[in-house]
């Protein structure tokens, strides 16, 4: 039978999640001296070793790996609830209304005054665009419905981002907000850290909470409520998990697109095509895409860092082409 | 008529309408446990919505169900799926899984998860698997699979339930002549261990064959209901279907056949 044990694919996937979090740590163009970085930490010296490790490496690595996870994860919750394997936040647009809920609390300086006002937004922001495209796709909806109306909510929640930055008196709000919402891990503290991994993990837990009704939906909902698995708790669930944690990561990351859509398609045919057994694996390997995507701006040669959601875009869009294009070649998207 | 007489599951006045319409109208309808019922009729006459009903997979809009004399809207969901496993005309596979995989989802109602598995679980989904014959098929992919390959599949997920009650829309519908007769005789051997047994069936001859009681609808009310001989006769079956049918007797076997206008 193919497939591996899921113990074992963890255990692998769990170690390149752990040498990507070192390389991220290691890599950068400030001269930096990791032992050196370390011994000053644990000696409590505010060198620039210590600065550079505390306050901008290790905050970007481990915002890669939560941010990775989160979307890695509810990518493949989505896709399990919406039994289509283009469900994804980015694509469906609920990252974008996301990035519109933390630009109103950057707009009204909420964000200023609380600190948790900023993931706040973000999960009122995902959970508006989660609820309506569950409610107008229904639970088993078609490639064409979902990416009509994953185009919808992204064109209004990018009109309304565009329109309350044009309100804003701020001529430099227009360009930082722009460049926020491309995303990124850079200039992130761990401040930062603490704000969105509670929110990741939260929503983590509700997702996993929902592996069983995805496994029952894979034979339709009427066999899911045969089986005693409620489809309508199992979307709520997954509505509720993928709000909390793809609010908090963009909230404090930007759109960090496709990462979502990769990272389940990726670990599928290693767990048999299980939906609740490509959860975690799915957010494994969502971190490691981010931090590969991270680590990946940086030696990049370009004058100035790519914002990171372009370099996801680089990678993801040609994936989403592709899985398009077998979806039309076997005139189905469901078997992929 | 005692509500708490008998085992199996007993519908009593059950009523359903959908969009304004009547589908079931204050039906009574007995599955007795032991046996196997055959729920025959035209199409839309019903038979799947009762089935839905006695599953306890959706509320009726009036009556109730009762399995071995307990209400079944009254038991959690995942009990009721332990006790009654239902089986759907139509279950699409969204994933490619593999065959023992779609089998080992009717373990969900005991707590199993298809990525954790109790030794009863791997037991029972073993035990499906070799009864309906389907071990080629537990490796394989099921989007390579035939129709009559995954409605066997379909077949050892409601049986590796290990429910007391097994309601099955239409299973034979895509299966060859051999296969039928094989799933049929499955169902009746779980009605030999005192399982109750319903199924939809269009094919009267396998219903005069398989079945120890037929219930016959009809807009949504029962034409007829009792042993097999007595129910399948040309007059009853005429008057529900609006066809000439002749009877015939093989080994015994009563046999109705519909010959035209």
């Amino acid at each position: 039978m193919s497939g591996v044990s899921s113990s074992r694919l963890l255990v692998v996937l769990a170690t390149f999640v752990a040498l990507g979090l070192v390389a991220s740590v290691l890599i950068g163009p400030a001269g930096f001296a990791f032992g050196q970085a370390l011994t000053d930490v644990a000696a409590g010296r505010e060198s620039t070793n210590a600065i550079v490790l505390l306050e901008i490496r290790l905050p970007r690595a481990l915002l890669a790996v939560i941010v990775g996870a989160a979307l890695g994860m509810t990518g493949a919750a989505m896709q399990g609830l919406l039994r289509n394997p283009l469900a994804e936040p980015g694509v469906t647009g609920i990252a974008a209304c996301a990035a519109f809920g933390a630009v109103v609390a950057f707009y009204f300086g909420l964000s200023g005054r609380l600190a948790v006002g900023l993931p706040l937004a973000g999960i009122a922001g995902a959970a508006c665009g989660a609820v309506a495209l569950v409610a107008i796709t229904g639970r088993d909806a078609s490639v064409a419905t979902l990416i009509l109306v994953g185009a919808a909510l992204n064109a209004l929640a990018g009109a309304a981002t565009a329109l309350v930055l044009g309100l804003s008196p701020n001529p430099y709000a227009f360009y930082e907000i722009g460049l926020w919402l491309m995303g990124g891990f850079t200039d992130r503290g761990l401040d930062h850290v603490a704000l969105a991994a509670p929110c990741v993990l939260a929503g983590g837990i509700a997702l996993w909470m929902a592996r069983r009704g995805l496994d029952a939906l894979a034979l339709g909902e009427e066999t899911a409520r045969g089986l005693g698995e409620d489809p309508t708790r199992t979307g709520w669930l997954v509505v509720a998990g993928g709000a909390l944690a793809v609010g908090g990561a963009v909230a404090v990351a930007g759109v960090v697109g496709f990462v979502g859509l990769m990272a389940p398609h990726a670990v599928r045919p290693f767990v048999r095509h299980r939906p609740g057994a490509s959860l975690l694996p799915s957010a494994f390997a969502g971190a490691i895409l981010a931090l590969l995507a991270d680590i990946a701006v940086r030696v990049l040669p370009s004058g100035r860092e790519l914002p990171l959601g372009v370099m996801t875009a680089l990678i993801g869009a040609p994936v989403l082409i592709r899985i398009a294009w077998q979806a039309r070649r076997s005139g189905s998207a469901t078997w992929l | 008529m005692a509500v708490d007489g008998g085992t199996g599951l007993l519908g009593r006045g059950l009523a359903r309408r959908l969009a304004g319409r009547i589908v079931l109208d204050r039906i009574d309808v007995a599955i007795p446990g032991g046996a196997v019922t055959a729920l025959v009729g035209p199409n839309g006459a019903g038979k799947s919505t009762l089935l839905r009903l006695l599953a306890g997979i959706d509320r009726p809009d009036g009556g109730q169900t009762t399995l071995d004399g307990v209400h079944v809207g009254g038991l959690g969901a995942r009990e009721r799926a332990r006790r009654i496993a239902h089986m759907p005309q139509v279950a699409p596979v969204h994933w490619p899984l593999v065959g023992r995989d779609v089998v080992a989802l009717g373990r969900l109602p005991h707590g199993a998860s298809l990525d954790r598995l109790s030794a009863d679980d791997e037991h029972a989904v073993a035990c499906a698997i070799a009864r309906t014959d389907t071990a080629s098929l537990a490796g394989r992919r099921v989007d390579t699979l035939s129709a009559g390959e995954t409605a066997r599949l379909m077949l050892a997920r409601a049986l590796a339930t290990g429910a007391d009650a097994l309601l099955a829309d239409e299973p034979v519908a895509s299966l060859d002549p051999a296969r039928q007769i094989e799933a049929l005789a499955l169902l009746r051997s779980e009605a030999g261990r005192g399982v109750a047994v319903a199924v939809v069936l269009h094919d009267l001859a396998l219903a005069g064959r398989f079945a120890d009681h037929v219930v016959v609808l009809t807009a949504g009310r029962v034409a007829a209901s009792g042993a097999a001989r007595d129910v399948l006769m040309p007059a009853t079956l005429e008057a529900v279907y609006g066809v000439r049918f002749v009877l015939l007797d093989i080994d015994g076997v009563p046999v109705p056949v519909a010959v035209g206008r």
